[in-house]
């Protein structure tokens, strides 16, 4: 008996599959004008303000005024134990300006209740925010880091800024979950500011990185940079993997270089499209909702990932391969695979139903945001 | 799971509540360096809210095989701040009118020492010494997102890396007996390293062989020729502290006898003052039975009768309490 | 509608197409999965763990050196101390001891939470580090720093000043308490003998003799050591709390239990000890004497007596007159009578015969050969006038006495039911070996002696003696040999008890505070003004030594106004009749503060020294500083002070003209004639060195090595290689130390029948002393406690596991391990009663004094009496008012006796200050 079968036995009708493709090669044809409009379109891009003078040192410097705010969403961590099942801050503003030989971003959230660093005491945590970089980017790394953190192979350098200090230097790396570890003599500037329930915070630092570890600018060689920001409401207990976090997103410097290739290696907007509805029913059907906790799944169990918000924070392209080939990019948490002959494999099989399914599956996933 | 577990034996019949283990360990470890309001190993008293305060209604543990949560104690109210005094204005310069804490703690590690529970003449209480369990299912290792907790193969010590904490204190809300401690100074979770340093050179850890209550037995669960094996695996004579946690504690403890309650004329009755299912709570369903094995083997001791048993617990030499090579 | 191919082929259009994922390659995938694998924690990297093992290593230090901790702890315990350039950085228990027998268990690790501390509390910020001069008035907390050099030259100045204008006997050099071993004291008790100077009896002082036992056995530091508690049966734990105040040898107690010996402990509240043992008696506080009676009682109705064992080892056989009550002596009987010779009745004979090892005796035993004396009866004998006299045994009143005691009869008084009391003595009297250990609580109530004295008798009847057990007060060895060092020349050793009671005027307080007089003598037996006349009665008699009061007073390790009770009026007291008052000490304590100069000492780690004399058990442990140790501020050994002192004093003397006192208090032979002792001020110096030979404390400690027989064959140097010695056989004093068992008292007396040094050479029962008569004790009897009635609340204040007395008492680490602050216990039910609850902040109060303290419900405290662990510095307390500030003066009348056989005055003799009698009430502050 085959799941079409027994599918209209349990009397699913399953609507008919819509690809409404646009010309598969829109992207291509606009590169030839700008190939980052698509991701401006999407509201993906942070333009950096060009600007001159020192290096800013306060959250409060005008300069900023120069440049347009992004309105970045953030989703709970749920990727990986502990997840944040309620983030705390939902949505921040990310400003960058530079000069020819550093980069200040501004981020700036709503929060009412402020928390510091409490020295003496054993059950505070500050609110905090990172920004994440992937080390490499361009062209040659033909692949973003995954966004929790990074993973094997593409590490990931986060500056970190914690209210009131203290936590080691504001620049660290990482290759996945529980693998941040500071860089050792590297550093970017941070600086936070929390005036009438609104927190500000400056990260700064000169193009060129004192580690190989940390990420470097070149706009002129690349003129775009993928980041993706993560915010802790300290007062709600928020630490360490309990946060919010974006999507990949990208500072953009006018006037810089950016191949086609490059933005194509991101993985955004396959036209297809499946069915949100149905793709929900499948989600049963296929088992996924036995192992992954998303709105609406009535029986929620915390063996694989967590889903909330994954349609904001993943690309299309990142969840279909996720469900076709599990192992290809496993995320990196130790529950999430096993050995198998001494290689690391997921423990979520492939998925073996039929294609049309997949695609319906990942047009659901894209809802959760 | 280790290749072998190093253990350790608590007589609470011996334990005559002295805290030298407490402070043994204090000087070896936790004076400094932004432990100082820690207490690796502390004794309180049963009944009692203990330290920290409340730590079994804080939660954690294992149901199942999931990790339940629980709360973080907080240094102010559960834990107390490490004592201030006024020494140099209240003894030297005559500006304090008397000697006495500046911080005013709201508990301290054995704020109800002694009280217990019941009504006099009932009144009953025992010491209950506390190190880290180094479990065999340990929570705060399964909850560390960043796998800083491992535990050693050689001996089964669980170590929190001090070099990969982040201070997440997920381990904090972990472990259910609350012996996992934040560091505030350094960011990072410490606790009982079962004095690895002195046991990788032969010498037990400090709480234990500076314990003159010699109360403290310290070997491996598998070596039969020693101290541990043959009270916990042979004579089954020692108990872990609250197993219905789940993580498998390897701290034992062989449980407290007690004196007859009163009846209301002052006569002494066969009831014993703590109650049975006081001890059952905080040691399992096995107590009675140990209690039993206890007066059984007393008995044929004072008839003149051999007791292993009763040689192991009174301990004639010393070091014989010790086998950790 | 897309079909199935089209979707295919979109997938692969998209596949190849600008928008699609880049599918990753194998060999990336591989990579990935690689790199996963390697990740924690599968194989942590270990590296980190040196950061332990280096903090351990820092530890452990440079450098290593022995102690033991001279505070006036018994416990004498060997420790390894650590330093790490110049620093102490911890202290571990030296746990070498060796074990004397395999079937005991070994002393191993002794120590305690206070040891343990004590690396930390020597560099704590109440370390007196230079010499201090005060400005202002006393106790105003402002102090001048000064040199050694202008310390010594104005004490020294000040000293012959006092010399001069008073004597000797105007200046007191004391070493308190806080110095008990044998190496440090000897520089104070060195120089206050040289000088002549006037020093009370620590023991009685501070309330810490046991005269029950003196009475019984002439000795008041009785028993075992503590290893000896592995082989008794049956332990009865009187009034002591060994699981606090014996802490490196309580486990003997636990390991008793294992081997199957029964435990009972005796006291008011649910100690630490009731918790373990197999029965808790929960006794009403000061009725002790009551329970003791009432053993007596059931001893003798049961039966229980060892007739043998009494016969011969008790004056219980001795003969008493029916009408005075008086022991029948030789000078009853005869015109040129022997003093101190007694009767009992022979039954062979059917007549009075002597009692042979009295002090008067010639013969010099207790063998009783062919004699078998009566226990009971009434007899006739012929007085020297030749009429007949009618006498009845001892044994006869003791029991008469006894019969009014009956369990049923003392439950009332003692909360105790009849049947626990009949069964615990039943269970004594059976055992083959059964001890009565009482700690020092008992003598602070005012019928301690009476309690103690009915323990003894209790033993004595039932026949438990040396290794068969019996009573148990705090074992002391006899050293010996150490007179040439601290005893150099005779000096004004008094009374402990009497000399602060008439210091600090608590004759004053006792009588504001026992102010019903009815009350009072209904429990006494005698009105409280007669308590104060027997008082003025035993200084005018010289029955306790008394030399009138110093007016300068040098005190090392004396934390003499803490201790003291009616603390308040005690300190004013004191202070308003001293013209110079220097404390030495190490940390500025409660009675530091109050000098005119501060010395810095030296805290325990830092000097030589050398401690042997405590009979729990055979070690005597060194303190070998660390080499390289730094000094801590400026502090210097008790023994350097001494001598500095010396010299300055015969400087300042010979600059005077007043290069020699005649001492006429004292007589020495000099060439067959009686001479006064010389004060040799001109010398001093030369004579406190001896000749040059004792420069230092480690010279002292040589000395010591080198002079005392207890300590020999051990050499220095060996002895310094160890950090401790096992006394020899002579440190025993009744019996011998073997080398393998535990040590009893009086195996003497029993296998080789050698007297006890007392008046009947036995084990002593009946007192015919006329305040013995007069208060109705010539043989045991109970007495209630004197708690008046008008404050509800009797205050009892037992030690605690967190200080040796005052020292390590304010030292914050064992502050945090209970409240922080002095706190009280109170039962639930009181404190419901008086809305108290618990942490609040309460006022305790009488007639005498009041403190202020936090409380706490403790369920084990009984309901009518308030308690509180003692030695709390009264500057831990608001307005400096101390735990003792409302505790009235009042002394023993039965302590205060002398000039009777053994009740001579000496350090087998002396009346406490008692501590228990007090009544307070409580409220929410």
């Amino acid at each position: 008996m085959n799941r079409t079968v027994l599918a209209t036995l349990a009397g699913i009708v399953i609507p008919s599959l819509l690809i409404v493709g646009t010309a598969p090669a829109e992207g291509a044809r606009r590169a030839k004008g700008d190939p980052t409009s698509v991701l401006t379109r999407n509201g993906e891009v942070v333009m950096a303000a060009r600007v001159a003078g020192e290096m800013p040192t306060d959250p409060g410097d005008g300069r900023f005024e120069n440049a347009n705010p992004l309105t970045v969403r953030l989703y709970p961590q749920v990727a990986a134990e502990p997840r944040a099942e309620k983030g705390v801050v939902r949505e921040a503003a990310v400003r960058a300006i530079h000069t020819e030989a550093w980069i200040a971003f501004l981020v700036e959230w709503a929060d009412p209740d402020r928390s510091d660093v409490k020295q003496g005491t054993t059950d505070t945590f500050a609110d905090a925010a990172a920004l994440q970089f992937p080390l490499k980017y361009g062209e040659a790394a033909d692949r973003l880091p995954y966004v929790g953190m990074g993973g094997p192979e593409r590490p990931v350098n986060i500056w970190l800024w914690r209210n009131g200090g203290g936590g080691g230097p504001a620049s660290l790396k990482a290759t996945g979950f529980g693998t941040l570890e500071p860089v050792a003599g590297g550093g970017a500037m941070t600086a936070g500011k929390w005036e009438n329930g609104r927190v500000r915070v400056l990260f700064a630092r000169s193009f060129g990185a004192s580690s190989p570890e940390e990420v470097k600018f070149a706009p002129k060689q690349i003129g775009l940079v993928p980041v993706a920001l993560a915010v802790w409401g300290g007062e709600k207990g928020e630490r360490g993997g309990l946060k919010t976090l974006s999507g990949w997103r990208f500072v953009k410097f006018d006037g810089g270089k950016v191949s086609p290739a490059y933005v194509r290696s991101f993985g955004w907007n396959p036209k297809i499209r499946g069915d949100a509805k149905t793709g929900e029913t499948l989600m049963m059907r296929h088992g996924c909702a036995g192992c992954h906790v998303y709105p609406g799944n009535p029986i929620p169990t915390k063996i694989g990932p967590g889903l909330a918000g994954i349609g904001g924070i993943h690309r299309p392209g990142y969840l279909f391969e996720s469900l076709k080939d599990p192992s290809a990019v496993i995320v990196p948490h130790k529950n999430y695979y096993s050995l198998k002959d001494g290689q690391p494999v997921s423990i979520m099989a492939p998925f073996s139903g039929p294609e049309r399914d997949a695609y319906h599956i990942v047009e659901f996933l894209r809802t959760l945001k | 799971m280790s290749k072998r577990q190093l253990a350790m034996v608590m007589d609470l019949n011996k334990c005559i509540g002295c805290q030298t283990c407490t402070v043994a360990c204090k000087v070896q470890w936790t004076n400094r360096n932004g432990r100082d309001y820690m207490y690796w190993n502390n004794v309180e008293t049963a009944p009692g809210k203990g330290y920290p305060k409340n730590w079994q209604e804080s939660g954690g543990g294992w149901e199942g095989s999931v990790l339940k949560d629980g709360k973080i104690p907080s240094l102010a109210n559960d834990y107390g701040m490490p004592v201030q005094l006024n020494y140099e204005q209240a003894l030297f310069a005559g500006t304090d009118p008397w000697l006495k804490a500046t911080n005013d703690p709201a508990w301290t590690p054995n704020w109800d020492e002694d009280e217990g529970a019941g009504e006099f003449p009932n009144s009953y209480h025992f010491y209950l010494p506390r190190i880290c369990n180094h479990c065999t299912n340990p929570a705060c290792l399964a909850a560390c997102p960043r796998g800083a907790i491992y535990k050693r193969e050689e001996d089964g010590i669980v170590l929190v890396d001090q070099s990969r904490c982040r201070g997440y204190r997920h381990c904090v809300v972990a472990c259910p007996y609350k012996k996992v401690y934040f560091n505030p100074l350094f960011n990072r979770s410490e606790k009982c390293i079962f004095c690895y340093p002195r046991v990788e050179q032969g010498i037990p850890p400090a709480c234990a062989k500076q314990c003159v209550g010699r109360i403290r037995h310290v070997g491996f669960l598998d070596d039969e020729a020693g101290p541990v094996h043959k009270i916990v695996v042979k004579w089954k004579a020692a108990l872990t502290l609250r197993p219905d946690f789940g993580t498998e504690p390897n701290a034992y403890y062989v449980p407290p006898l007690s004196s007859p309650k009163f009846d209301a004329e002052g006569k002494p009755t066969a009831e014993p003052r703590i109650p049975v299912a006081f001890l059952e709570k905080l040691f399992g369903p096995r107590v009675g039975e140990v209690l039993g094995l206890l007066e059984a083997e007393r008995s044929k001791k004072a008839r003149g009768e051999e007791s292993e048993l009763m040689d192991l617990l009174i301990a004639y030499r010393q070091e014989e309490m010790f086998k950790i090579r | 509608m897309l079909t199935r191919r089209q979707f295919v082929k979109g997938a692969g259009v998209a596949g190849i197409g600008a928008f699609v994922p880049v599918p990753a390659s194998a060999a990336r995938k591989k990579r990935d999965r690689k790199a996963l694998k390697a990740k924690p924690p599968e194989a942590p990297s270990r590296a980190w763990e040196d950061l332990y093992r280096n903090e351990r290593a820092a530890t452990v230090g440079d450098a290593q050196g022995y102690a033991f901790h001279c505070s006036n702890c018994q416990g004498n315990c060997a420790w390894r101390v650590y330093a790490k350039d110049g620093i102490v950085t911890r202290e571990e228990q030296l746990a070498e001891y060796p074990q004397i027998n395999p079937h005991i268990p070994d002393a191993n690790p002794r120590g305690c939470n206070k040891g343990a501390i004590n690396s930390q509390a020597m560099y704590e910020k109440d370390r007196i580090l230079y010499p201090m001069k005060r400005k202002g008035k006393r106790g105003g907390g402002k102090w001048e720093r000064v040199s050694w050099d202008r310390a010594i030259a104005e004490i020294s100045e000040k000293v012959v000043d006092i010399l001069e204008k008073h004597g000797p006997g105007g200046l007191m050099v004391y070493a308190g308490t806080g110095i008990v071993s044998q190496g440090r004291r000897a520089g104070p008790l060195r120089l206050g003998s040289l000088l002549g100077s006037v020093r009370i009896y620590p023991s009685s002082a501070v309330g810490d003799m046991f005269t029950g036992a003196s009475i019984a056995y002439g000795i008041p530091n009785v028993g075992h050591s503590l290893d000896a508690w592995f082989e008794t049966d049956r332990i009865i734990l009187w009034g002591i709390n060994p699981n606090v105040t014996r802490i490196p040898d309580a486990h003997y107690l636990w390991e008793a239990k294992y081997r199957g010996a029964k435990i009972v402990t005796i006291s008011p509240e649910h100690s630490s000890t009731a918790i373990h043992s197999d029965l808790w008696i929960p006794i009403k506080p000061g009725t002790d004497s009551y329970l003791a009676m009432s053993m007596v009682h059931v001893i003798l109705k049961e039966g229980l007596v060892n007739e043998a064992f009494v016969k011969e080892q008790t004056d219980l056989p001795f003969l008493v007159r029916k009408d005075s009550g008086r022991l029948l002596r030789d000078s009853d009987l005869k015109k040129f009578p022997r003093e101190n010779v007694f009767y009992f009745w022979d039954r062979k004979k059917n007549a009075p015969v002597e009692a042979l090892g009295t002090m008067g005796h010639a013969k010099d035993t207790l063998r009783l050969g062919e004699a078998d004396p009566a226990l009971t009866g009434s007899f006739e004998v012929k007085g020297k006038d030749g009429r007949p006299i009618a006498v009845t045994t001892v044994f006869d009143r003791v029991r008469a006495e006894a019969e009014k005691f009956s369990p049923e009869a003392t439950a009332r008084v003692t909360g105790i039911h009849p049947s626990v009391v009949v069964k615990l003595t039943r269970d004594f009297a059976a055992a083959k070996k059964a001890g009565i250990t009482i700690g020092f609580s008992l003598h602070k109530y005012a019928w301690g002696v009476l309690a103690c004295w009915g323990q003894a008798l209790a033993c004595a009847l039932t026949g438990h003696a040396a290794e068969t057990g019996g009573l148990d007060t705090e074992h002391q060895w006899s050293l010996g040999g150490i007179g040439p060092l601290s005893n150099p020349k005779p000096a004004r050793f008094a009374s402990g008890g009497l000399s602060e009671w008439i210091s600090g005027r608590m004759w004053e307080t006792f009588k504001t505070h026992y102010s019903d007089e009815r009350e009072f003598a209904e429990r006494a037996g005698i009105p409280p003004a007669e308590v104060i006349k027997i008082a003025d009665e035993s200084r005018e008699k010289k029955w306790l030594a008394w030399f009138g009061e110093p007016r300068g007073r040098i005190l090392f390790g004396d934390n003499i106004f803490r201790r003291n009770k009616s603390q308040v009026h005690y300190q004013k007291a004191v202070l308003d009749g001293t013209d110079l008052y220097v404390n030495v000490n190490f940390r500025m304590d409660s009675s530091a503060e109050l000098a005119d100069y501060v010395l810095p000492g030296q805290s325990h780690y830092e000097g030589w020294d050398i401690r042997g004399d405590v009979g729990y058990h055979r070690f005597a442990n060194l303190i070998v500083p660390p080499p390289g140790l730094k000094p801590v501020g400026e502090a210097k050994s008790e023994w350097e002070i001494c001598r500095l002192l010396a010299a300055g004093i015969e400087a300042a003397a010979k600059r005077r003209g007043v290069p020699k006192l005649v001492d006429a208090a004292f007589n020495v032979k000099k060439e067959g004639k009686d001479a006064p002792v010389v004060r040799d001020l001109d010398t001093l110096h030369d004579d406190f060195t001896m000749s040059g030979k004792l420069k230092t404390n480690q010279d002292v400690v040589k000395w010591l090595l080198s002079n005392v027989p207890a300590f020999k064959p051990w050499k220095f140097e060996e002895a310094v290689r160890h950090g401790f010695i096992v006394l020899n056989e002579n440190a025993g004093f009744t019996s011998p130390l073997y080398t393998d068992k535990p040590y009893h008292s009086f195996e003497e007396q029993v296998h080789l029948k050698r007297p006890y040094p007392t008046l009947s050479g036995r084990q002593t029962f009946c007192v015919d002393h006329d305040i013995f008569l007069k208060l109705g004790a010539a043989v045991p009897t109970a007495r209630l406690p004197l708690h008046p009635k008008k404050f509800p609340l009797a205050f009892v204040s037992p030690h605690t596991r967190y200080g040796i007395h005052s020292t390590w008492r304010s030292n914050k680490y064992m502050m945090r391990l209970q409240r922080s602050e002095p706190y009280v216990y109170l039962n639930p039910a009181l404190a419901k009663r008086k809305g108290i609850e618990d942490g609040d902040r309460v006022r305790v109060f009488n007639d005498v004094g009041e403190f202020a303290a936090m409380a706490k419900i403790h369920p084990g405290t009984p309901p009518h009496a308030l308690f509180m662990d003692h030695a709390w510095e009264p500057h831990q307390f608001k307005g400096r008012s101390g735990m003792d500030a409302p505790v009235a003066g009042l002394l023993s009348p039965l302590e205060l006796v002398g000039g009777w056989g053994h009740l001579k005055f000496g350090a087998e003799w002396d009346g406490n200050q008692m501590a228990y009698e007090s009544s307070v009430d409580v409220e929410k502050a």
